[in-house]
């Protein structure tokens, strides 16, 4: 086969300050492919496609477009020259309507010199428009309206408008029910009869196979292997994703599994995404749970913290039924959350380190209703040391410390609480090395010392490698429960696509 | 809340309030009233104060001059402690094991006698005490010839009869480790016996605080990759944590930061 090459990635390299970076990318891209790009959280998929669509330039390296060098594009440039990237979170304006942000960068207007909005002409369009791609949302609703899946649809009428040449999709189905995706995938059709070629990213298995052209894996910003997959089976593709690496080992300390159940969780319903989920966790456990994007995961990490509300079922702590309508409730039982988007949901930003670690445990400090400062510091100092957290002056804002660092800092506040039981959400997502390794040795710190910890990992090395006890999530239920010395990558990924 | 860090406290609350309630210090300090009762019996001990009823007061308020600050070589003895401390999470019930000389090995021998069903082999004669304190564990001690300097024993004897033994975990000490991630010792003897009892092993667990690294001594014993694990302190630099994991060696930290759950 002899195929024009649209876009070609020449040994790109790219690093952040200390977080993840890719190293020496290599990629062509042909024409009339659907090429499907896989690989774990972080592993810097997206930071790829952005690249390639302008957001970030490159360290060293070439990005060739129909041959020409494209080495520092613009957002704008990208866009012009025909590449269209569709961000896994939508940049939406809210308070415009549907077809006012379809038709933003692409309006029509009254005459060509003047480009003035012609609001009816617009409506009218985006009409034909969803009537042609079969999407049955009304385009004069404001897109606060539309949730995760229905922007995601909206955005991909917007792609086929725009005319582009290469087309990236950043899992654009991980939240959509059957009918959106399958209205999805007629759209991807039509697109991919317009422009040169798509770039996909997608952690589905089933869709790799119905849509995709070629597979790209990717794992720690490295591309380790491209295979063609028009005739593969799924049992071929789960075999390219788990691949044979080098496997690092963790260091995991086991404690005899003790019987005592501390917390026990009962056909946990919450909305449509988690269903009867029901589990127990063990005292000086660290319990696994892994799966898919969309799964569920984070949900049940929120339901058990009390940010999000159940609609039916249970949990008990230490054989006490409990209701957490706020997450005050699930601290007062004993329960700690580290939250997957530490950037969000754990840190104050304005704050130095000391108010970082010991803002929910003020308390602790109270002399006279007086806040004891000294005892403050020299608490704060010794997590500091223990933690081994750098640098260690705790006036320091927040902000001038890398995202491994930042992370102790948050565990440190979680361990001043004293809680019994640990969730952690994606504890080590994008961080270095070295801060790693502190977490899970501060995870073995935690059970030796009796509490208990539940691990939720998209990294499937490191839940094996850690845990004592790994179930399995997809599509809401839990599907499988493996012991320490029974998993496998493949078998944990065969479960969690659960098809 | 650690023992030295409440120690420190209560010397400051002390010196300037010449009393304390035991009460009082439990709220301030978040822990209970027994533990804050202990440290004011070791404060007492140490001639510090004098405990009275439901609280203590300055032994000699005239004479504020209490400075027993930690020295050197009480963090370090901290930090050896806390490697040992994680050492000890590894051995499993009825492991056989063996544990060459070294200063964390011993304290790591004085708290396995708390354990039992273990079965220790050892060339260090301190070490063969401290495991066997206990009367709990099966301690055997390599015969040899006596180093005095060492405590232990060494020499062929020794190496001839480890090798009749085979054990699932051996815990050893070096004197140095490179920036090159090399190990080091002081002795020919040292490096002959350590590399026997790796070879006895199924697993190798090498403890060594962070001072060491960076730091080489007489005889080199080769790469940190002859061992499967490596058990140092957190304050270790990142720069040694991220080559420590390109070896495919397993870092455990000793990371005593939980105070245990309230």
């Amino acid at each position: 086969m002899n195929k024009k090459t649209i876009l070609e990635i020449k040994n790109v390299n790219k690093s952040f300050k200390d977080e993840f970076a890719l190293s020496n990318i290599n990629l062509k891209l042909y024409s009339g492919d659907v090429h499907v790009i896989m690989g774990e959280n972080g592993s810097g998929k997206s930071l790829l496609m952005k690249i390639i669509a302008g957001f970030f330039t490159v360290d060293s390296g070439e990005i060739l477009y129909n041959g020409a060098v494209i080495n520092h594009p613009t957002v704008n440039k990208a866009i012009k020259s025909g590449i269209y990237y569709q961000h896994q979170d939508l940049p939406v304006f809210e308070n415009l309507s549907a077809a006012e942000n379809i038709y933003f960068d692409y309006r029509i207007s009254t005459k060509k010199m003047l480009k003035t909005w012609n609001a009816l002409e617009n409506i009218s369009e985006c009409t034909k428009l969803f009537k042609k791609l079969n999407i049955n949302l009304s385009p004069i609703k404001n897109m606060s309206h539309y949730g995760f899946a229905e922007r995601q649809l909206l955005f991909a009428a917007k792609a086929f408008i725009s005319d582009a040449k290469v087309v990236i999709f950043d899992e654009p189905t991980a939240g959509m029910s059957e009918v959106e995706r399958n209205i999805f995938f007629d759209i991807l059709a039509l697109i991919k009869q317009k422009a040169e070629a798509i770039l996909y990213i997608s952690h589905r298995l089933d869709e790799i196979t119905k849509v995709g052209d070629v597979l790209s894996v990717m794992e720690h910003g490295r591309l380790i292997s491209t295979n063609d997959i028009r005739n593969a089976t799924k049992q071929d593709i789960i075999r390219l994703i788990t691949g044979k690496r080098k496997i690092h080992q963790f260091p995991k300390i086991s404690i005899k599994p003790n019987s005592e159940c501390v917390l026990s969780v009962k056909n946990m319903t919450s909305d449509s995404i988690l269903k009867d989920v029901s589990f127990n966790l063990h005292k000086q456990e660290i319990l696994g749970i892994t799966g898919l994007m969309g799964s569920g995961r984070s949900r049940l990490a929120n339901c058990l913290f009390g940010i999000k509300q159940t609609n039916s079922g249970s949990i008990f702590v230490s054989g006490k039924k409990h209701l957490f309508m706020h997450p005050l409730d699930a601290l007062l039982a004993g329960i700690s959350l580290i939250p997957d988007d530490r950037q969000a949901n754990g840190i104050f930003y304005p704050l130095n380190m000391r108010n970082n670690m010991t803002l929910p445990n003020l308390k602790r400090f109270l002399n006279n209703s007086i806040l004891d400062d000294n005892i403050l510091r020299l608490v704060v100092n010794d997590y500091v040391k223990k933690l081994g957290i750098t640098p260690d002056d705790s006036d320091n804002g927040i902000q001038f410390f890398s995202g491994g660092n930042q992370q102790k800092i948050l565990l440190a506040r979680c361990f001043m609480k004293r809680s019994s039981i640990y969730i952690m959400d994606e504890p080590t997502r994008g961080i270095d090395i070295a801060s790693k390794i502190d977490i899970y040795n501060a995870m073995n710190n935690l059970i030796v010392k009796g509490a208990s910890v539940i691990l939720i990992s998209s990294d499937i090395d490191e839940i094996i490698g850690m845990c004592d006890r790994i179930l399995i999530l997809a599509d809401g239920r839990i599907t499988a429960e493996l012991l320490q010395k029974e998993a496998t990558k493949e078998k944990i990924y065969s479960l969690a696509i659960n098809d | 809340m650690f023992a030295a860090e409440r120690k420190r406290i209560i010397i400051k609350y002390l010196l300037e309030n010449n009393k304390a309630e035991v009460v009082k210090i439990s709220e301030m300090l978040n822990v209970s009233e027994v533990t804050i009762r202990r440290d004011f019996e070791k404060l007492e001990n140490e001639g510090f104060l004098i405990r009275t009823h439901g609280g203590a007061i300055l032994h000699n308020p005239s004479e504020k001059t209490y400075t027993k600050e930690p020295t050197v070589k009480a963090a370090e003895d901290e930090e050896n402690n806390e490697i040992a401390e994680t050492a000890m999470a590894l051995v499993k019930e009825n492991d056989v094991i063996m544990i060459t000389s070294g200063n964390i090995s011993r304290l790591l021998a004085k708290k396995l006698s708390a354990k039992n069903g273990l079965t220790i082999l050892t060339n260090d004669l301190i070490v063969a005490l401290n495991a066997s304190a206990g009367g709990q564990n099966r301690v055997i001690c390599l015969g040899g010839e006596i180093d005095q300097d060492n405590v232990s024993v060494t020499g062929t004897i020794t190496l001839r009869n480890m090798q009749k033994y085979h054990v699932s975990r051996v815990f050893i000490e070096v004197d140095g480790i490179s920036e090159k991630l090399e190990l080091s010792v002081s002795s020919q003897q040292k490096a002959e016996l350590i590399e026997s009892a790796i070879e006895s092993a199924d697993h190798t667990t090498l403890l060594c605080n962070y001072t060491l690294f960076g730091t080489k001594a007489f005889m080199k014993l080769g790469s940190v990759t002859m061992v499967n694990s490596l058990i140092t302190n957190p304050i270790l630099s990142d720069k040694y944590k991220a080559a420590i994991y390109d070896k495919n060696v397993v870092l455990y930290t000793s990371i005593n930061a939980f105070e245990g759950n309230v």
